[in-house]
């Protein structure tokens, strides 16, 4: 009798819980199942699992930091976000070829005028979106219209409009002459107008080399190959991009479940049977801001400046007092190039940047500004400490320990240095009066504009105070420059033109410390094609050209 | 009789309702008061440098930062009796959406948990309540001291670390097997990768159940039936099964359906270290990268899920009372 | 009946060693904290990820950092985080209580409310959303610990309160005119003062465990301070590498610490009641 209703209460029990989950979740069903590609089916038919290496797929695994939250729209930051890359799944304008001088992908010829103010580009007539609707200049101008009004990532102000003026010919509008704008045609997927609305991310419609198979949020997509792609067929069939933690990537490298793992150089050293080491050249590279005038409170309260990092001597001591080399055996195991702008080897960088470490030289700087050895070894002047607090955005241990080398090497110029992990939140502010570890580089010359050119309301520069007016111009003339040569040349004015600039000689305002190697741990037998410098952001750039991938036969 | 249950039943769920409600309004508040900014924690270093103050002008209006906070509640009320939650900021997609697609890999691993912590538990309590101040007992004991005293998710760890790092018995992380297409993977292999997350979670909520059954047990041992049962010379094992179990699942079951906080709570840091896509992990994401509106639909779920727990558990402590009451009465006879 | 009472003073004695051992412990591993606190942020790349020796019992990290001081210092952290939170969350139980029971049904309802919603979300999420409001720093953690752990507490003391309440000579000092605040002072207070110390001592370890969980998820602190939760989330990227020292032996020092007070809250408990300790 009492066993009976134990059981009832039991079974009851459960009812109501279940009762109450279902309840909760039904409305939520409803919203997921017309979503294909996200539900999970299974099936009992599916022999064993798919074999790990076929001769045309390739399986990469990526940070997750690198998938597209906000899924593979282009409007939202698809390839042309934070981290800029190939967007593969649509195509674009322009590319950039593996010296980052431009080339053409739906464009077939593109011309400015003489104010730089009117862009007339010409694309291909033979480009079809994968539901098998052309690709027409209509879809260039809704797409560029639509970054111009929604894009939640990207800067697309200089743009007044685009129009299509026929079936293949389409005209920008610019607001303000930006002789750059190739750059920005180079990362800008185009999508189509008659299938694109606010879900376009989760399943997108593109004219690419590659579409999207399936995508399971927080885990990894599937890419196949585009069979009906105007260009060159894929060599690649099928492209599984996976996404975890560097830890992870090494552990599924040695399981045997990746082809390709992005690792980090503390996992460097490891010996992965059956895999090597691969690394990629970048401008991704890290340095820190000097606040280059003297501490003061803005009406709003913020604090600006720094009254040790104001002096100029002092920011080029510090240039020149740190080891970059060490900095590379310390922290990134070798793996990296010495930094001394933040776009080295760029067309636009100007070589002279170069310095060689030299700590007398640093000291007696150091001594010429008035910043005297006191009696515990730190500097002093007037009776104020030489001190600094170099702050890195937690979370990120590379920067962390970049921070804490630089700390200790500035400790041996006589300087109390620190370091401290800070939210995003915090560093903005922060840095506009105390340095920050910060990571640039991008395939565009604009980064030089927002790091050193003023902003007109403070007539500062945007991340750390600093102006200068020789500076400001060489930057407004690269805009306006009739080719992309020309203002190469004007961009490197900027650096230095003899007389002034941000490189030692000049205000070094920032210093510029390593560019950290993309590594990778590839499986033996997979040809990886060449690579172009990658940008900051160790993700999708590796698999800009995966097309063009290819599996050795040796193995089998 | 009938009447007056159904009464009790009908001011608890009220009561429910209305501590949903201010389950509501406190999150929200919570989040009003934040200092943080989104705009800065969601974009990239990098992206706000390449970008004009219309642009960041235009995100702020898209983050809703110009939007008065009571506002902004009212509007959420509104959305959540329609069921719609909002949008997630970083997935760009209904939070509904993104609640439900890591709930369904969650759902599994809590429930699994939930059970066997619950059989486990049950189990260790009986034993050890039988077996009281003796070796299998005290066995237990110190075992559930140490485990009520360790991080779950150094258990977890712990549990990663000799089971998919050493022996290569489980995958690492992850749901779902590398590469394979959603209509190809197996229920095993969605199971394979649960196990480890199951069972690290399953071992944080042993502790608490097992000392209450414990108790449990000692007080059922004490009761003159069993007395007479085993001054009869009935075995062991079915006085523990026959008597023992119907009168300490009750109360166990019970507990087990308040501890859906504590269960919760352990899977947000589990799913952590296993990298597992669920909903705990969203809520720490979301967290730290100021996705308030996901933010907020986790919390309102499992806060469901938790005063449903509590109902349920409060509802058989009804059921429990009375019971024991006439037990009693029986056992005095 | 004078050989019970010895073995009692026996007991009694016993409990009181292993108390001190106890603070003791807990005590030299703060103040060892507090000392090696400079020691514990030191980078030196030159001996970084060395193994376990007798010099660094816990071995380096990446940052060539000694985990052992790191270890120590965390726990340190842990200790006097947990000593204060535990301390300001009971007062607040104690306080809510007290304060339920001797005003107005309002009040009452206010603090039932209180309790069911800090109960009704689950404790990691509320966790979660209060250091969210706070800006996530320290001051979050503090305020998230404190303010989430006063409940269960809260209501046995309210249960307790209640029922003295309830006694025939409490009404009638109501009636003979003591005021409510002399009640308080002279009744509820040393009344409900066993079950509050209790109480505090069974908060510790949960405070504890939970500032170690919301480090770990990389609420809190900046990463270069040694705290447990830090020093374990940064341990998991050396797991694979074979590194699980530095996994292991800060969480079985954790671990330890916790279970020390673990065992102090029960032999305090059994100092102040012996009849309430269920074994």
């Amino acid at each position: 009798m009492t066993g009976k209703r134990i059981q009832a209460f039991f079974l009851a029990g459960v009812l109501a819980g279940s009762l109450l989950l279902t309840a909760c979740t039904e409305a939520e069903e409803n919203n997921a199942a017309n979503e294909s590609g996200t539900e999970k089916v299974q099936t009992e038919s599916a022999g064993e699992s798919v074999p790990e290496s076929e001769q045309d797929t390739v399986i990469v695994a990526m940070s997750p930091e690198a998938e597209p939250e906000s899924g593979f729209d282009p409007v939202y930051g698809w390839g042309a976000g934070e981290h800029v890359h190939e967007p593969l799944i649509q195509s674009t304008l322009t590319v950039t070829d593996e010296n980052l001088e431009i080339g053409y992908d739906l464009a077939t010829e593109m011309e400015c005028s003489e104010d730089g103010l009117t862009w007339t580009v010409k694309i291909r007539t033979d480009a079809y979106f994968s539901d098998g609707e052309k690709l027409t200049a209509q879809d260039v101008a809704f797409t560029y219209n639509q970054l111009r009004d929604s894009s939640s990532v990207n800067d697309f102000t200089m743009l007044e409009s685009a129009e299509a003026v026929d079936e293949s010919t389409v005209v920008f509008h610019m607001n303000r002459p930006y002789s750059i704008w190739p750059y920005t045609m180079a990362v800008a997927g185009i999508v189509p107008e008659h299938a694109y609305d606010e879900t376009y991310g989760q399943h997108p419609i593109g004219s690419g080399r590659y579409l999207l198979t399936q995508w399971d949020q927080g885990q990894q997509v599937i890419l196949d190959a585009n069979p009906d792609y105007y260009g060159e067929a894929p060599e690649m069939e099928r492209v599984v991009i996976v996404f975890m933690e560097e830890d992870a990537a090494l552990a599924a490298a040695m399981a045997g479940q990746v082809d390709v793992a992005y690792t980090a150089a503390s996992y460097a050293e490891q010996e992965v049977p059956g895999y090597s080491l691969f690394s990629c050249e970048t401008v991704d590279n890290r340095g820190f801001n000097l606040p280059a005038v003297e501490r003061q409170t803005l009406e709003d309260g913020t604090v600006i400046g720094n009254d040790f990092t104001a002096n100029v001597n002092v920011r080029r001591a510090i240039n020149i007092g740190i080891d970059r080399q060490e900095l590379i055996d310390h922290v990134l195991n070798g793996h990296g190039t010495p930094a001394y702008s933040v776009c080295d080897k760029m067309p636009w960088y100007y070589e002279g940047s170069q310095v060689e470490y030299n700590l007398e030289e640093a000291q007696a700087l150091l001594d010429e500004a008035g910043w005297k050895i006191g009696e515990d070894g730190i500097r002093e002047k007037n009776g104020v400490k030489a001190s600094l607090e170099i702050a890195y955005p937690a979370g990120d241990s590379v920067r962390q320990a970049i921070a804490a080398d630089c700390a200790n090497q500035l400790k041996e110029l006589g300087i109390d240095a620190t370091s401290r992990g800070v939210g995003w939140d915090e560093a903005y502010t922060l840095a506009l009066s105390e340095p920050l570890m910060w990571g640039w580089g991008a395939h565009t010359p604009m980064e030089l504009y927002n790091i050193y050119h003023t902003n007109a309301d403070t007539g500062l520069a945007e991340y750390s105070p600093y102006a200068s007016e020789t500076v400001d111009e060489y930057m407004d003339q690269a805009l306006e420059a009739d080719s992309l040569e020309e203002s190469y040349e004007l961009w490197k004015k900027a650096q230095w033109d003899g007389e002034s600039g941000i490189t030692q000689e000049g205000d070094i305002p920032w210093i510029w410390l390593v560019n950290i190697d993309h590594l990778y741990f590839v499986r033996d037998g997979l040809e990886i094609a060449p690579q172009k410098l990658h940008p900051h952001g160790h993700g999708w750039s590796i698999v800009n050209n995966v097309d063009q991938w290819s599996w050795n036969n040796q193995e089998g | 009789m009938g009447k007056k249950t159904a009464f009790r039943l009908g001011r608890q769920l009220l009561r429910a309702v209305v501590i949903l409600l201010l389950v509501c309004f406190v999150s929200f508040s919570l989040t009003v008061i934040s200092p943080i900014d989104p705009l800065q924690t969601n974009i990239g270093q990098a992206a706000l440098g390449s970008m004009s103050p219309e642009q960041i002008e235009k995100l702020e209006q898209y983050w809703g930062m110009n939007t008065p906070a009571p506002e902004r509640f009212l509007e959420w009320l509104k959305g959540i009796v329609k069921g719609d939650l909002g949008v997630s900021l970083a997935y760009r997609q209904p939070v509904t959406d993104v609640i439900f697609e890591k709930l369904s890999n969650s759902f599994l691993l809590l429930v699994f948990s939930w059970l066997i912590s619950a059989a486990a538990g049950v189990l260790l309590g009986m034993i050890a309540g039988a077996y009281r101040r003796r070796l299998p007992d005290k066995i237990i004991k110190t075992g559930c001291m140490v485990l009520s005293s360790t991080p779950s998710f150094w258990v977890a760890l712990v549990i990663l670390l000799v089971f998919s790092v050493w022996l290569k018995w489980f995958p690492i992380g992850f749901s779902i097997p590398i590469g394979v297409i959603a209509e190809d993977v197996r229920m095993a292999e969605r199971i394979q990768h649960a196990v480890l997350p199951a069972a690290a979670l399953s071992l944080t909520g042993v502790a608490s159940i097992t000392m209450h059954t414990r108790e449990k047990m000692i007080e059922v041992m004490n009761s003159d039936y069993i007395l007479y049962a085993r001054a009869k010379g009935m075995g062991m094992g079915k006085i523990l099964f026959s008597h023992g179990l119907r009168n300490v699942l009750l109360p166990a079951v019970t507990l087990q359906f308040a501890s859906v906080s504590e269960l919760i709570g352990g899977s947000v840091l589990v799913e952590q270290v296993f990298s597992y896509p669920g909903l705990g992990k969203a809520a720490v994401d979301a967290g730290i990268g100021g996705d308030v509106p996901l933010l907020l639909g986790i919390t309102l779920l499992t806060s469901v899920f938790v005063i449903g727990g509590n109902l349920a558990a409060e509802i058989l402590y009804g059921l429990i009372d009375p019971r024991l009451r006439k037990k009693e009465e029986v056992s005095k006879t | 009946m004078r050989k019970t009472g010895e073995k009692e003073r026996n007991r009694r004695r016993e409990t009181l060693v292993t108390t001190a051992l106890l603070v003791f412990f807990l005590v030299l591993i703060t103040v060892l904290g507090v000392y090696w606190k400079e020691d514990a942020l030191l980078t030196d790349f030159s001996r970084k990820n060395l193994p376990p020796s007798l010099r660094y019992p816990f071995g380096t990290d990446f940052m060539g950092r000694d985990m052992f001081k790191r270890t120590l210092t965390g726990l340190s952290m842990s200790i006097r985080l947990g000593v204060v939170t535990a301390a300001a969350s009971a007062l607040l139980a104690g306080a809510a209580a007290v304060l339920a029971v001797n005003t107005n049904r309002a009040v009452d309802t206010l603090f039932q409310g209180c309790v069911d919603v800090v109960m009704g979300i689950p404790h990691m999420l509320l966790l979660i959303l209060i250091s969210f409001a706070c800006g996530k720093g320290f001051f979050g953690i503090v305020m998230g610990i404190t303010l989430t752990h006063w409940p269960s507490l809260a209501r046995v003391l309210r249960a307790e309160a209640l029922s003295l309440k309830a006694k025939p000579y409490m009404r009638l000092a109501g009636k003979l005119g003591v005021t409510k605040w002399a009640l308080i002072k002279k009744h509820y207070i040393p009344h409900l003062l066993p079950q509050f110390f209790t109480g505090l001592f069974l908060l510790f370890p949960q405070a504890v465990l939970h500032e170690a969980g919301m480090t770990f998820l990389g609420f809190g602190l900046s990463p270069e301070e040694p705290a447990i939760g830090i020093i374990l989330s940064e341990s998991m990227k050396y797991l694979v590498m074979g590194q699980w020292w530095l996994a292991v032996f800060p969480g079985a020092a954790l671990a330890a610490t916790v279970l020390m007070f673990f065992g102090l809250g029960q032999k305090i408990c059994l100092l102040i009641d012996p009849a309430s300790v269920q074994e």
